[in-house]
């Protein structure tokens, strides 16, 4: 009787493309088991557990199916990369399953087009590659709001890590330090990225809707995804009522994106469709409502944790969710185009029963995307040992 | 649809000497559009070259004269934009940017 040992993810782990030979796995025994006579299948390298009787190991698919037939095995769970995370958003979108199959964004260019980002905040060591200014008060990030952004999107700290840890940074300042800027000079530093060559660009930014998409910044985002470059844009924080997604959000060819808190409801403030043409948005939703990510030197934007955090909800905060995803995927799939990437983003998201209007496809899940497949609702209980969270079977093995 | 959204022309007639930001989009060459705007002393503030348009800041009656101007595809305004984060939690008003 194997039928349920295997956990989902483990399953999809398997048999995912390009799936490693050997799979990390933690196996949990019935109460009670003599671990040590417990047949191994030729597995050799285990780490038995003494406070519950469970073994680390590594085995192959073939050998997992076996283990999976044992009676005295309860569950086999996937032996995750442990990692702290930004807040709880990654878990819940599962950017930990990706990072676990080798995925971190490394070096895919992203870029944050914002109000500029602090290039001293050690999160973003070494990875910021260019910063340009269009407002007139320097690249630097004298508001807070594009820090905060990019670290979701891309920071590396030990106590929050964001969706593409790896990822290369760049930074066009064109918001000023009141959080506004003029359409034009968002056009300017979508210009610029284009030139830099990123592969996504990210874009916590918006004005006031209703409206068609046939505005000069959302006609330049429409013109950039022509380029084959992902555009990621913010539906906006003028919900609940309808027809409230604002330029760029209402472009055509973007990937257009709400926000949903960490029970997988709505946000209040999260932008309604449809645009003034009829159009459904936004896209997807994903994690804005209190996010804690990076915070700027000097600035107090959202409400500080400490002097290198801050909390903050938005649109703005959803979006960089989704340009980190698209930064894995890419690593993992570099022929995909801004139009398969949307699809992807798209069939794959949790469908959270609202109006189309409201959450667009639904949730976005990073590894059901990497996966390609349909979401599958995670199977209760056991939960299997997240990503995020500190594995306990760590700190229980003997030494650990 | 004309070069210019009608309630937008609406305002720019009721205050014409106001200063107005715009978007410019251009038919044919940007580089003799810029020439022409030079001699007409309108700023220009920056060229696109992904879809062909400048931004230029002029007085209201500058810009309604300007869609008179065969090269001028379309005129609107360069309108304000805001970082969508709130400062508070959700359903918090924070600083919604409107």
């Amino acid at each position: 009787m194997s039928e349920g040992k295997i956990t989902p993810a483990l399953a999809e782990a398997m048999t995912a493309p390009g799936a490693p030979r050997e799979h990390r796995i933690i196996v949990k025994y019935r109460e009670h088991i003599a671990l040590a006579a417990r047949p191994l299948m030729g597995i050799s390298r285990v780490q038995h557990f003494f406070l519950i009787p469970a073994a680390a190991m590594r085995a192959s698919a073939e050998q997992i199916q076996a283990l999976a037939a044992d009676p005295a095995v309860e569950h086999i769970w996937p032996d995750l990369l442990v990692h702290t995370c930004l807040d709880a958003s990654a878990s819940q979108i599962r950017a930990p399953q990706v990072w676990a199959a080798g995925f971190t964004g490394r070096d895919v260019p992203i870029a944050i087009v914002d109000t500029g980002i602090d290039p001293g905040h050690p999160d973003f060591a070494g990875r910021i590659v260019a910063m340009e200014d269009f407002t007139g008060e320097g690249p630097h990030d004298n508001h807070g709001h594009g820090t905060h952004v990019a670290g979701i999107a891309a920071g590396a700290g030990n106590q929050y890590k964001g969706i593409a840890p790896e990822a290369r940074i760049y930074s066009a300042k064109v918001l000023h330090g009141d959080g506004s800027g003029y359409m034009s000079e968002v056009m300017a530093g979508l210009e610029w990225a284009v030139q830099q060559n990123v592969r996504v660009i990210n874009l916590s930014l918006g004005g006031v809707g209703p409206c068609d998409g046939t505005d000069a910044l959302s006609t330049t985002c429409d013109a950039v995804v022509d380029r084959g470059i992902m555009v990621c844009v913010a539906a906006g924080n003028y919900g609940p009522g309808a027809s409230t997604v604002g330029p760029p959000g209402c472009a055509r060819k973007v990937l257009t994106i709400g926000a949903a808190s960490k029970q997988d409801a709505i946000a209040n403030f999260s932008a309604r469709g449809p645009t003034s043409d009829g159009r459904v948005k936004p896209d997807i939703l994903l994690p804005g409502v209190d996010i804690v990510s990076c915070r700027a030197q000097g600035t107090a934007m959202g409400t500080p944790v400490d002097m290198l955090y801050t909390r903050a909800s938005g649109t703005s905060m959803a979006t960089p969710h989704g340009t980190g995803i698209v930064a894995l995927l890419l690593e993992a799939f570099p022929d995909l185009t801004p139009a398969q990437l949307k699809e992807r983003l798209m069939n794959t998201a949790k469908n959270l029963g609202l109006d189309a209007n409201a959450q667009g496809k639904g949730r976005a899940d990073a590894y059901q995307a990497y996966l390609n497949t349909p979401f599958t609702p995670p199977v209760t209980p056991p939960p299997p040992p997240t990503g995020c969270l500190l594995s306990l079977l760590h700190l229980f093995m003997p030494g650990g | 649809m004309g070069k210019i959204e009608r309630t937008f022309e609406a305002r720019l007639q009721k205050r014409p000497k106001d200063t107005v930001r715009l978007i410019v989009r251009v038919a044919g060459d940007l580089a003799q559009a810029q020439t022409r705007l030079s001699e007409l002393n309108v700023p220009v503030l920056r060229a696109f070259q992904l879809m062909n348009a400048v931004a230029i800041s002029c007085p209201a009656e500058t810009a309604l004269a300007l869609l008179q101007e065969p090269w001028v595809q379309a005129i609107e305004e360069d309108r304000r934009v805001f970082a969508q984060a709130q400062s508070k939690g959700e359903g918090g008003k924070g600083d919604r940017n409107e």
